[in-house]
């Protein structure tokens, strides 16, 4: 079972697409490091296999490097994202690459150049991450942690759509394992920005990662977590090629849950405001209560119903006809419109030029 | 006396296939519907007895008493239910 914990709302940066802007800076009542304990031994209670920090930047805690040995305590792995602005001391950033539950560093990059990753991240950020990734890399072979695992996130949007490629190669360079290529979504402080791909620019970056994912396959690996995992047999069919895997899987409230900076336990943090409903928030804070309790409350099972049930994706198109369909695929049930109709229109392109293809 | 280890997932997949998960004990299985009957029963009582296959069947006019017996006695033996 796996956690996405949101330990803090604190943050040192403002990016313009922060998905979580609405929330940054609502520090009052977040949880102390001894409540953090308890839930830690709760999580290593009830078998957690890993544990994946966000926020906020999880960094800004004062207290994250007595929170990260509190993982090795309770023998939970765990991973976490940083803008990587806080990982400037040296003996901090000793100290995490020798945490041996530590699995994952996410690093958050929008552009291979400080001009596009500062046009969205803020002044100077790129020298100061980019240099933070250097000494990390260096740390990881010196202490030859194989196991620990060293990404670079990058939302993909209409700034940064040009130089995709080039930051694929960049994070090569580098030394990064891996690139995840995630999709501008319209909330937090990107509500109001016009910054989501066309079809068109989507399938044109697929194709082009195609292309340089052939040269780079070997050195890096990369999650292309903007399309669907039908491009990889569009790829295939259209061009010849290889395409990285887009597994989509959900699991949220069966083998996934969400923690907020209050420690309220959720499916899955796209679920949150159903959960909302419920009068009482004592009820799911996880410090106070038994976690298969909070789990087994009503609405932490709707997820899991709406997935995985017979009907659920009738009519989504072209998921209805696709054949990675709760194979590889299991599209959002939390973006599931009230009416149950949904079109996810680069799968709609791609299946179309599919079909034209097969049928000449 | 017996519980049903909570949190109990069911979904349908097919006309007479359910998914069955139970989360807490790892087991995700597909069933039919009487299987899910029989568990949506138990999870109404507030205490399950010893006694509850007799009770099922009996309220249910079912006939393969046998059958409960094995499906309860699995049940126990994949933590469905657990003693308390």
């Amino acid at each position: 079972m796996n956690i996405k914990w949101d330990i803090t709302y604190k943050c040192n940066l403002n990016c313009k697409h922060c998905i979580n802007g609405d929330y940054l800076g609502q520090i009052e009542n977040e949880l102390c490091f001894n409540e953090i304990q308890i839930i830690l031994r709760k999580l290593h209670e009830v078998k957690v296999n890993y544990i994946h920090l966000l926020g906020g930047e999880p960094t800004a805690r004062a207290d994250i490097g007595k929170i990260f040995e509190e993982f090795c305590i309770n023998n939970i792995n765990f991973g976490f994202n940083t803008n990587g602005l806080k990982l400037t001391d040296p003996t901090f950033r000793r100290s995490i690459v020798k945490n041996i539950n530590l699995k994952n560093i996410v690093f958050s990059l929008e552009g291979p150049t400080a001009e596009i990753n500062d046009s969205i991240r803020g002044k100077k950020v790129f020298e100061i991450t980019t240099n933070n990734i250097r000494e990390i890399v260096k740390l990881k072979r010196e202490f030859k942690r194989e196991d620990l695992v060293l990404t670079i996130n990058t939302v993909v949007n209409k700034i940064n759509y040009n130089y995709i490629i080039d930051m694929i190669y960049f994070a090569k360079n580098i030394g990064v394992d891996e690139m995840v290529l995630l999709q501008f979504i319209q909330e937090g402080n990107g509500k109001e920005l016009d910054e989501t791909l066309s079809v068109e620019q989507e399938i044109s970056l697929v194709k082009d990662i195609a292309y340089c994912y052939k040269e780079v396959k070997n050195d890096l690996s990369i999650r292309p977590r903007f399309i669907y995992p039908l491009a990889q047999k569009y790829v295939k069919e259209m061009y010849e090629l290889e395409f990285p895997s887009t597994y989509s899987m959900c699991g949220a409230g069966e083998n996934f849950f969400y923690l907020n900076n209050k420690g309220e336990l959720y499916p899955c943090d796209r679920y949150k405001d159903r959960i909302n409903l419920l009068n009482d928030k004592s009820k799911i804070k996880l410090a106070d209560n038994e976690f298969w309790d909070i789990a087994s409350l009503k609405g932490y099972e709707e997820i899991f119903e709406k997935s995985e049930h017979k009907n659920s994706y009738l009519l989504y198109e072209p998921c209805n006809n696709c054949e990675y369909l709760r194979i590889e695929c299991y599209p959002c049930p939390a973006l599931m419109p009230a009416n149950g109709e949904m079109k996810v229109r680069a799968c709609m392109q791609m299946m179309e030029e599919l079909e034209h293809v097969q049928n000449k | 006396m017996y519980k049903i280890n909570n949190p109990v997932r069911i979904t349908q997949k097919e006309d007479d296939v359910f998914l069955l998960s139970l989360p807490k004990v790892n087991i995700r299985i597909e069933v039919n519907r009487n299987v899910i009957d029989f568990i949506e029963y138990m999870q109404l009582k507030e205490k399950i007895e010893d006694d509850v296959v007799e009770e099922y069947i009996v309220k249910n006019q079912i006939e393969n008493k046998s059958d409960y017996c094995l499906l309860f006695n699995q049940m126990i033996d994949t933590k469905v239910v657990v003693s308390v």
